[in-house]
């Protein structure tokens, strides 16, 4: 059969048939497209339904659970606080120490000062100074600490022992906490 | 030559087209972002059922310590007027005792995280008031510690003493 179309007019047609296809087909599409648009309605009102349905719900929910974080909080504070009151009630009592450092005075001694201090690791040396009658009364006070439990070492300096009699001494007493 | 109807089919065509497709991609995202917010309240909902029996024992046991835990509270020293409370109370009970007292330099300090109200004092007065007030001043309703103490003979009646005590001030670490 001889095509009698001259070749400009069939390429013009050729041109208006894919033009026509595309519009059918985008026209096709727009309607299915409309279709599951449609479709989908239904789904977006059961959740939008349900959404508002639970608001209330959701507000009391919200609202208990930061009454209850509060709760969490207060609980947590207390705990917190009773660990502060437990470890200070185990630290050592200074008042102790020094009515220790008090039963041990006599015998020819006569504290006149005592210097105690607490840092981070537990109590410092504890300086005693006083008036001792004489050498030997000075080596009984030094014996006297030294037999306290708590007591590691008596520190007394050489220089305090020049004099026999009426001497004047400073002794530092280091204890370990741990024994206490 | 293609015609003006055919020209104006296609861009009605191509316009709806897209238009439509802007149109479901809107719709299919408002759809999304509804479920996220509805599986988020489902979820809150359902955590709150799961805790509902341990939420009702919490407010059960923050109840019954109401009284514990405000007695706890009243031994820490909360904002500056239990501060002044405290200093009162100090120079009370040393007049009472019949100590002189000097309150000198209180400031808040920080030892390993906790803030105490650190506070100087004083005395003087007989030995046994002296050292009466030093072993009061450690057994006093605060959490409190006595971190230095110089005693020492003022004459042969008079005693004085120098103390630094440590009260805790109430702060609070949130627990992670």
């Amino acid at each position: 059969m001889t095509n009698l179309i001259p070749p400009e007019a069939k390429t013009e047609l050729v041109r208006l048939y894919w033009i026509r296809m595309v519009s059918v087909w985008a026209l096709l599409w727009s309607v299915l497209l409309l279709v599951g648009a449609l479709l989908l309605y239904p789904t977006y009102l059961l959740l939008t339904g349900t959404s508002a349905a639970y608001v209330e719900t959701v507000a009391s929910v919200s609202e208990r659970t930061e009454v209850f974080d509060l709760m969490v909080e207060d609980l947590n504070r207390s705990s917190q606080e009773a660990k502060t009151i437990v470890q200070a009630a185990g630290k050592v009592s200074l008042s102790t120490l020094l009515q220790d450092m008090w039963s041990v005075n006599g015998g020819g001694i006569d504290i006149v000062g005592v210097q105690m201090a607490r840092d981070v690791d537990g109590i410092t040396p504890i300086g005693i100074t006083g008036e001792a009658v004489d050498r030997q009364s000075l080596a009984l006070f030094r014996d006297r600490l030294e037999a306290l439990p708590y007591v590691t070492k008596v520190n007394l300096p050489i220089e305090n022992l020049a004099e026999n009699q009426d001497i004047t001494f400073s002794i530092l007493v280091t204890i370990n906490s741990d024994n206490l | 030559m293609i015609s003006q109807k055919t020209k104006r089919v296609a861009v009605l065509s191509g316009v709806v087209f897209v238009g439509m497709c802007v149109f479901v991609a809107f719709a299919v995202r408002m759809i999304m972002l509804e479920s996220v917010v509805l599986s988020e309240q489902v979820a809150a909902i359902a955590v709150d059922q799961s805790q509902q029996v341990a939420f009702t024992r919490l407010e059960k046991l923050v109840q019954a310590t109401a009284g514990e835990r405000s007695e706890l509270r009243s031994f820490f020293l909360e904002s500056q007027s239990d501060s002044i409370d405290f200093l009162n109370y100090i120079e009370q009970l040393a007049t009472e005792r019949g100590v002189a007292l000097e309150t000198t330099n209180p400031k808040e300090i920080e030892v390993e995280g906790k803030t105490f109200l650190s506070v100087e004092y004083s005395l003087e007065g007989s030995l046994g008031q002296v050292e009466g007030f030093i072993q009061l001043l450690e057994n006093i309703p605060y959490v409190s510690q006595l971190t230095a103490v110089q005693l020492r003979r003022g004459s042969s009646l008079v005693w004085q003493a120098d103390i630094i005590i440590d009260v805790a001030v109430l702060t609070y670490e949130p627990i992670l």
